[in-house]
């Protein structure tokens, strides 16, 4: 027993499971004349540089029509104080054909927006089995909510949850247990277009550095159960700590099954808001080492994820920051501090500025990879900054074990484009087993990703449907066992920056099969699947088990 | 670069007229003093110093013995006494300008430029058209940091002497340090571009680097230490800008060359030891580090530096001894409060924790406040700086 265990601990520098070890798993892009994708991102640039220009767009992977295909919603500018659009500009909701083709559905939906859109976030808030939409804006933000029929309703207004101001990235997750989805709202600066920032003897503007603007408190909103929210942020401490916030993630970085939040801020402190399990938040970021960098001084934050990356049972951060100031791979040490480890990302990420990114299994091998999507803010910078660009690649790294290893160059041509991206989400459109990822790109066409040959191992999806736990079932523990090997991952709320990503749960196995699955749902009910049909998603409703109406896709 | 100036800028003082005093004391001081001159004009200081001493052992206040003997004295390179020697004459006469000016230059050679500041403040107030002193005032206010007063001072240094590339280099590179990059391009096209010494092309380099230019910064560079190896500070900054650049490698090299020929550089040590620690070299690191301290044995960044390094290693106490040392000689050291919290709530000494985290929280609120933009205002700069853009931060 002893020399099996031991066996197994070496065996953690690669990877656990039996792998395939043929062609290297590319993400080739579908184009838009493949995908029917044609909306354009409109950043509404402007000789004035206006700093909300240069932040979006979100966008998401949702199924709204249950129809087990995921659909796409992209977020684009709108009018507001600063920007009349010559002609008029709509968010999109694309739906999935089921062939590789999306069709606009978006007139049909109303969803179309109408502000000067960020960022989007689906959730089921009210629990009818039905996912519903937020958008966040510099602006009013929107709750549309689902009809069941193709279409949505505005009900924002109804619901309390415009959250006027600049607001970026949301969050669906239960901060208090009672199992309703609460939505978390970071907050961005107090902006003013009357403030510019450039040189004014050249006649030159440029994008203001976000740090001569006010810090905002972000909102957190408890779900009533009734269609409506109330605003919390006080009472629960959120409100306590003003930031200037991008990326957030839920996710439980103590294991005390309350859900936490981690707070990207740019140009200051990040914030950990640890749940106390009483309906309050500690701001605990300085003591556990991720408020700052290593030097001491705030980053500019931007995209957030959360994941056991090392598979030491604790949930790591990770915080993708500008260029110079490297980004951050905070571990876990179980006694709520945090090492930044980088490794390799750091050497990789130097002259990058980081939005979008995301932990994500791109390989079926059980552990998290890394996808990150990256651009730098100021459209200008290559004048003022030797090697760092305004379009900047995207880079894919491989868990190989406690660490990541840059695998950008062998990953896909679209790893050599240079990307003005933001938003990027993860979800397998095309059912296939493997996770296929999203960009939004600023000022441009989105990008649609498709996973070539992640599903050459085996896994298997998992659709979590709760009955009594919160909609989304963030909070879940799934663990699973490969012959003798134990992986467990926690079903968190959020992460990446301005993207929803695919609800669904694809459990990598190697080449090997799935002997177990166990789920802890949030509310306390267990479901156990012993030896689960392979590359195949399964639904799985919280204390029956796997439904019979399993959504059964083949590997092609 | 500024020593070799002074060099020739440490004159020698033309005998004055003795007081008279009579007798024969008198007559045997005037005598040892002109034998003195002679022997100094020879260039034969030992024999001077002696003819001085001995002139001032007959007429012990003769103001322009003491002064002479102080140029020997600061010319043998023994600047303390050249010092108390000037400080005699100028105890008896307040007004010797001319002393005051040496005594200043010799404050300066021993890089005590706090106290040579004000005799030169004191020369420049009597004698406002004295560029030499005017030019060592601004040095030294340049060396002591105060970047603003030396700009004032070499602008005017820089008028009435346009060749005097000294003043220009440091009017350059004050300006680089101030971020007037359209002052500064426009003193390096007008004096250094056209030359083709390794100091000019040192200086435009410089002003490469400064505007974050590094392809230009390191060809402009490489011509300096191409024209002259051993120019000090030539490699550190070729290292500079190799390493904004993003080749490591190289900028090690560089900071190597440079510590070879000018072990005096604080920053190429400096440099060393952040990359050696970015790279987990971690001992290697710390031992440049600590050069660097010998160098600057109290620069609070130095010192927070070594400490980040002593937490690294594992040895909390040792960086919470050291960030103690920070904070009490910095208290708005902000980044080595956050660590110093870190370390307490570590260690488990949540008073003192909580107690730097109310001083963090008030320096990122007077910090924010200080960068916050009134409602339709328009921050201006020349320039693009850090403080109203989206810069990167080499």
């Amino acid at each position: 027993m002893i020399i099996l265990v031991f066996l197994l601990v070496c065996t953690r520098s690669t990877s656990l499971y039996a792998q395939q070890t043929s062609a290297p798993i590319t993400f080739e892009e579908v184009s838009a004349k493949v995908s029917g994708i044609s909306w354009v991102h409109n950043n509404a640039s402007s000789p004035e540089h206006y700093l909300p220009e240069t932040i979006g767009g979100g966008c998401g992977f949702l199924d709204y029509d249950n129809d087990g295909w995921m659909d796409i919603y992209f977020v684009n500018s709108g009018p507001s104080d600063f920007f009349t659009p010559a002609k008029p500009l709509k968010n999109a909701l694309y739906h999935n054909n089921h062939d590789g083709t999306f069709t606009d559905v978006t007139e049909k939906a109303g969803v179309a927006g109408g502000t000067f859109g960020m960022g989007v976030e689906a959730g089921d808030y009210d629990h009818d089995g039905w996912v519903d939409l937020y958008v966040t804006s510099y602006g009013k933000n929107i709750l549309y909510h689902n009809n069941h029929d193709g279409t949505f309703t505005d009900v924002t207004d109804k619901a309390g949850v415009a959250a006027p101001g600049w607001s970026t990235c949301a969050v669906w997750f239960d901060y208090n247990n009672d199992d309703k989805l609460d939505l978390f709202v970071s907050s961005f600066v107090l902006y003013n277009k009357q403030t510019s920032c450039g040189n004014n003897r050249r006649g030159q503007k440029y994008y203001c550095i976000p740090r001569i603007f006010r810090p905002q408190p972000s909102h957190l909103f408890r779900n009533n159960g009734d269609g409506t929210f109330a605003d919390v942020s006080k009472e629960t401490g959120i409100a306590d700590s003003p930031g200037k916030s991008f990326g957030a993630v839920a996710t439980d970085v103590d294991n005390n099954g309350f859900m936490d939040l981690f707070v990207a801020n740019d140009t200051m402190p990040n914030f950990l808001f640890l749940n106390k399990g009483n309906g309050t938040f500690q701001e605990v970021g300085l003591a556990a080492g991720v408020a700052y960098g290593a030097e001491g001084s705030p980053r500019s934050g931007m995209g957030v994820d959360s994941a056991d990356y090392n598979g030491d049972g604790w949930q790591d951060l990770f915080v993708a920051n500008i260029d110079q100031e490297l980004f951050s791979l905070y571990a876990n040490q179980h006694d709520l501090t945090f090492l930044d480890e980088p490794g390799e990302i750091g050497l990789a990420t130097r002259q990058l500025s980081g939005w979008g990114l995301k932990f994500f299994d791109y390989d079926n091998d059980g552990d998290p990879d890394l996808f990150l999507a990256n651009g730098h803010p100021d459209d200008m910078v290559e004048a003022l900054v030797s090697g760092v660009k305004f379009k900047e690649p995207l880079l894919m790294f491989e868990n190989i074990g406690v660490k990541f290893k840059n695998v950008s160059t062998q990953s896909g041509a679209i790893f050599s484009k240079q990307l003005p991206a933001r938003g990027m989400a993860v979800g397998d459109f095309d059912n296939d087993g493997d996770l296929d990822v999203l960009i939004g790109n600023n000022g441009d066409a989105p990008i649609l990703l498709r996973n070539d040959g992640g599903n050459r191992n085996n896994w298997v999806g998992l659709q979590l449907l709760a009955t009594k736990s919160n909609a989304a079932a963030v909070g879940a523990m799934i663990t699973w066992q490969v012959g003798g090997v134990k992986r467990s991952r926690l079903k968190i709320g959020g992460g990446s920056f301005l993207a929803s990503n695919d609800p669904r749960e694809v459990l990598g196995a190697g080449q090997g099969k799935i002997d177990s699955i166990e789920i802890r749902w949030p509310s306390g009910k267990v479901d156990n699947i012993l030896k689960p049909p392979m590359n195949t998603y399964l639904k799985v409703i919280e204390g029956q088990g796997v439904a019979k109406t399993a959504i059964s896709e083949k590997k092609p | 670069m500024f020593t070799s100036l002074l060099l020739f800028l440490a004159i020698a003082m033309a005998p004055a007229q003795a007081r008279v005093q009579g007798g024969d004391a008198v007559r045997q001081s005037d005598a040892d003093f002109a034998r003195g001159v002679t022997l100094q004009q020879q260039g034969d200081l030992q024999g001077a110093k002696a003819a001085y001493e001995a002139s001032l052992r007959s007429v012990p206040n003769r103001i322009e013995a003491l002064s002479n003997l102080g140029v020997v004295f600061a010319r043998l390179g023994r600047y303390s006494e050249a010092i108390q020697i000037y400080q005699s004459a100028v105890a008896l006469d307040p007004q010797q300008f001319a002393i005051r000016l040496n005594l200043g230059i010799a404050f300066y050679q021993i890089e005590k430029y706090e106290l040579a500041e004000p005799e030169f403040a004191m020369v420049v107030a009597a004698e406002p058209q004295n560029n030499q002193a005017r030019f060592l005032l601004g040095m030294s206010h340049f060396q002591l940091d105060k970047l603003q007063e030396a700009v004032n001072e070499l602008e005017l240094v820089h008028k009435a002497e346009p060749d005097n590339l000294g003043a220009a280099y440091t009017l350059g590179t004050a300006y680089i340090s101030l971020n007037q990059m359209a002052k500064a391009s426009e003193l390096v096209d007008k004096v250094f571009r056209q030359l083709d010494s390794a100091e000019a092309h040192l200086v435009v380099g410089a002003f490469y680097l400064a505007a974050r230019d590094f392809p230009k910064a390191i060809s402009e560079l490489s011509a300096a230490a191409q024209l002259n190896p051993r120019l000090p500070t030539v490699h550190s900054q070729l290292g500079n800008a190799y390493l904004f650049s993003g080749n490591r490698e190289r900028a090690i090299k560089e900071y190597f060359a440079e510590v070879e020929i000018n072990p005096r550089d604080f920053s190429a040590f400096a440099r060393l030891g952040w990359l050696y620690r970015d790279d987990g070299r971690l001992d290697e690191a710390a031992g440049f580090l600590k050069k660097a301290l010998e160098l600057r044995p109290n620069d609070s960044n130095m010192l927070y530096q070594l400490a980040q390094l002593m937490q690294t290693q594992g040895s909390p106490q040792e960086a919470v001894d050291l960030l103690e040392r920070v904070v009490r000689q910095t208290p708005d050291f902000r980044a080595a409060h956050v660590l110093l919290a870190r370390l307490y709530y570590k260690l488990k000494r949540n008073v003192e924790a909580e107690r730097e985290r109310v001083i963090i929280d008030r320096l990122t609120a007077e910090e924010q406040k200080r960068q916050e933009i009134q409602p339709g205002s328009r921050p201006e700069s020349d320039d693009r700086d850090e403080k109203n853009s989206k810069p990167a931060k080499p």
